[in-house]
């Protein structure tokens, strides 16, 4: 206990005794209470006084009366109360830049983890399909569909082993897909073995494929 | 230093995280936004369609304002392109193709009537309602099979594999939409696996085969076996044991649509 809180307590008695006139003072009692750590307990002792007198002497004011401020008094002075914990020296230096550091390594951590199950789960998810045509006087063949954007050139075999062409390409299961094979670049034609050929509106047919 | 270190790295991680985001941002939001525009000035086949520009680009806003997915139009038109189809078909084509998305587009809202089995609603899914309506599928089957699917998990993947099971099969049946409608039904309530609708055009062909008549095989295998609770393997099994009446001389499986001529192949397409 120091000399300024002996004095407050002091004050408290003689304000308890009636014998206490000055209302400065008083206000010294009363902030002193409220801020100091080890007086705080003796603040509730205060408001019958600060009551009793209130009519007597003009912004004697119980802090109860007014919530709000009395609230953030007390937030503010624990939150001075943590500034307390801080880290100094060499250590403190490595853990403030370790903390984002490891921060960003979680984070890549995280995107590198949801890629990879992304890539498992779109493994799982795809076919190989093998597109098949006989076409003997043909020097190029390409499968041509909406999973290529219909660009003719994205899946194109150059030199069908005795007339057969056979192009691979792996697609998405559980999806419809329109396609055609493309003969030397100019012809058109429809897979005659898939199992459904619409009309493609363009005065041909296009091949239907389900996964 | 390290003070300044660690200044520098918090500056350079916010720095990467803020561009990110705007760039992705900006990504979405340009994406589609002109996207007639990039292929006019980018894709080579695109020259030759300059004159048609402004109905193009009529339709695509027509397709923005009808919730039509811009990317589904883009389709089409690339295969138009690709298909050096002349301009004024070309038009008229993405006009049908608005149309049809637009329907498939009402059949998924009829559907949602039912219960909400598209949400999310993926471009995929309308697409794939876009090409069973190209093949002749009726806008009721679709929605009917649709909304059957509707209260039940795995409603919307049994329901569109229903509809791609009609599909094959009307390639080598003339099925009624009453017969397609029940048939897609019985399907879906089979507790078949969706991925084994699709072999039953290749009964029904089987059938055809063995000199089954097109009732007998819709309504005395398909039909009844469906509803008495059986699969693939008992249409099967009454298909062999039913006595071949006549042998056929060659396999003719009727189809929907010609067989392109050009063609010689005689290997299918095939998974592996």
């Amino acid at each position: 206990m120091n000399d300024i809180c002996q004095r407050v307590d002091a004050a408290i008695k003689e304000w308890e005794s009636g014998a206490i006139s000055d209302t400065q003072k008083l206000f010294f009692v009363i902030n002193h209470s409220r801020a100091c750590q080890r007086c705080e307990s003796n603040y509730g002792a205060l408001l019958p006084l600060i009551r009793r007198d209130a009519g007597e002497r003009s912004g004697l004011v119980p802090y109860e009366e007014s919530p709000s401020r009395d609230f953030t008094n007390r937030v503010m002075r624990r939150l001075g109360r943590t500034k307390a914990i801080r880290f100094s020296g060499s250590f403190a230096r490595t853990v403030r830049l370790a903390l984002p550091l490891a921060g960003c390594a979680a984070l890549l951590l995280g995107v590198a983890s949801f890629i990879i199950q992304a890539n498992l789960r779109s493994a799982e998810s795809v076919a190989k399909v093998i597109f098949t045509l006989e076409a003997p006087s043909a020097s190029r063949v390409s499968v041509v569909g909406d999973f290529n954007g219909w660009r003719p050139d994205a899946l194109t075999q150059k030199g069908g082993t005795n007339g057969a062409w056979e192009i691979t390409v792996p697609l998405k299961k559980g999806a419809v897909y329109t396609y055609d094979f493309l003969i030397d670049g100019q012809q058109w034609v429809a897979d005659p073995h898939s199992e459904t050929q619409i009309d493609d509106g363009f005065g041909g047919l296009a091949s239907v494929l389900r996964l | 230093m390290a003070r300044t270190t660690l200044r520098r790295v918090k500056i350079s991680v916010s720095f990467v995280m803020t561009v990110s985001i705007l760039l992705l941002l900006t990504a979405a939001q340009a994406s589609w936004s002109d996207v007639l525009e990039t292929w006019f000035t980018t894709d080579p086949h695109a020259a030759a369609y300059v004159g048609a520009k402004s109905e193009l680009t009529q339709i695509f806003s027509e397709a923005h304002a009808r919730h039509v997915p811009r990317r589904l139009l883009m389709g089409r038109l690339l295969e138009g392109a690709a298909k050096g189809v002349p301009p004024d078909r070309l038009v008229s084509v993405m006009n049908g193709e608005l149309k049809l998305l637009s329907r498939a587009r009402l059949i998924v809202e009829k559907a949602r009537c039912a219960g909400n089995i598209f949400a999310p609603l993926k471009d995929e899914t309308l697409k794939d309602i876009g090409i069973y309506l190209r093949s002749g599928l009726s806008d009721g089957v679709i929605t009917e099979l649709m909304s059957a699917g509707s209260g039940h998990p795995g409603g919307k993947e049994s329901a569109l594999a229903a509809c791609g099971a009609i599909m094959d099969l009307r390639a080598v049946a003339p099925l009624e939409d009453a017969d397609s409608l029940q048939i897609g039904k019985l399907l879906m309530a089979s507790g078949m696996q969706p991925s084994g609708y699709a072999s039953l055009a290749l009964v029904y062909g089987l059938g055809i085969s063995r000199g089954l008549s097109h009732d007998a095989l819709v309504h005395d295998v398909i039909i009844n076996t469906l509803s008495s609770g059986g699969g693939l393997a008992i249409m099967t099994q009454k298909i062999e044991t039913t006595p071949i009446a006549e042998p056929l001389p060659q396999l003719v499986i009727p189809r929907a649509h010609p067989v392109s001529a050009t063609s010689t192949t005689d290997k299918k397409s095939s998974l592996h």
